[in-house]
């Protein structure tokens, strides 16, 4: 059986997609009782155009098909309202219908940077996509316990923690893409320079230029060198 | 028979410096810094080689050189691919090209590639 603390520190950082899908997994493993879903719905623009896309756009990030086709059907008024006014909803003790499993519905946002694709033109720096999403907690019986209070204070912090991470994230790949166009950029005019150097190599009858030639060549040989050593330290 | 090279490159200091190297006596060489009329500039001067950079507007290189393979009356002409592209070898491979050059070659390497596809 998994331990909810057990971890271990990953070569990459995560994308936000994978820090949601372990902390869903270590939730399951607190809450038991508990059926956990992920909604997300992505697309440009405001939150306004991204909630008049709810109906049939949702894709699962996480958990059971068949949860979200209930969610659907059964409570896209729940769900549409969090997405508008970005606020959780939790299950009380004294409302709802007697017997409904849905325990909690957390909205919270994600960004995406675009990736910087080598191979086709881009006039465009990347840009950034939103991703809506819902976190949903079904309890697998009616018997089962709603969250107290202090749970969905914990909750709502989770929440707020992977809304951080993910800006933090979000920044952290736009400059990786950034740095990785301009180290792209760079490898042209450099081009330039090699065979510069080279032309000035081959003025056979002119001492000076072969020197300036050789330094030249020197100089751009150092700088690819440069490039090779930047990539590494690239890739988030 | 004149030789003919079209150059694609939107660094025109480096599409200049091809220029340059490339010319000699029975060989046109023409220099574009876009890329969307490859199929009239083919029609219209009929080349032995094209050079082309992947990152060019408008629709860039990949798209260009798949224009050109898609017609059965261009696809015997010759075509370098070039690109600071870490993928360029693959991409040369799925498009078809004869060669490519990686950024940044050195002059040599880039003499020798053209003459190579020219002789051919």
């Amino acid at each position: 059986m998994s331990d909810v603390n057990s971890h271990s520190e990953p070569d990459v950082l995560l994308s936000p997609l994978e820090v949601l899908k372990n902390t869903c997994d270590r939730m399951s493993v607190i809450w038991p009782f508990m059926e956990i879903t992920v909604l997300g719905v992505a697309g440009r623009g405001g939150l306004s155009e991204l909630v008049n896309k709810m109906s049939g756009q949702l894709d699962l990030l996480y958990g059971h098909e068949e949860l979200k086709e209930r969610q659907l059907s059964d409570y896209s008024d729940i769900t549409a309202s969090c997405i508008k006014e970005h606020r959780p909803f939790f299950q009380h003790a004294d409302s709802g219908e007697p017997g409904d499993l849905l325990a909690a519905v957390i909205p919270f946002k994600m960004h995406y940077a675009r990736k910087y694709e080598e191979s086709c033109y881009e006039n465009d720096a990347p840009k950034s996509q939103i991703q809506v999403g819902l976190l949903c907690f079904w309890r697998n019986d009616k018997d089962d316990p709603i969250f107290d209070k202090r749970t969905q204070d914990t909750l709502n912090l989770i929440v707020s923690q992977f809304d951080s991470y993910c800006m933090v994230y979000n920044m952290l790949d736009t400059y990786s893409n950034l740095l990785q166009k301009f180290r792209h950029d760079l490898r042209t005019p450099l081009t330039s320079v090699t065979m510069i150097s080279g032309l000035l190599e081959q003025q056979a009858s002119d001492k000076e230029a072969q020197e300036m030639g050789q330094m030249l060549h020197t100089a751009s040989d150092k700088m690819d060198g440069l490039l090779k050593a930047f990539k590494s330290g690239l890739d988030i | 028979m004149e030789q003919c090279i079209l150059i694609y490159e939107d660094d025109r200091d480096l599409l200049e410096l091809c220029k340059i190297i490339l010319t000699s006596p029975g060989r046109i060489i023409k220099t574009f810094s876009r890329c969307e009329n490859i199929i009239s500039d083919v029609e219209q001067f009929h080349p032995d080689l094209i050079l082309m950079d992947l990152w060019i507007p408008e629709i860039g290189g990949k798209r260009a050189i798949e224009l050109v393979k898609e017609d059965k009356e261009n696809d015997h002409i010759a075509v370098i691919l070039f690109s600071a592209n870490a993928e360029i070898e693959q991409i040369s491979d799925d498009l078809g090209a004869d060669d490519f050059l990686k950024k940044p070659f050195d002059l040599m390497n880039f003499r020798k590639t053209v003459e190579k596809h020219l002789c051919n």
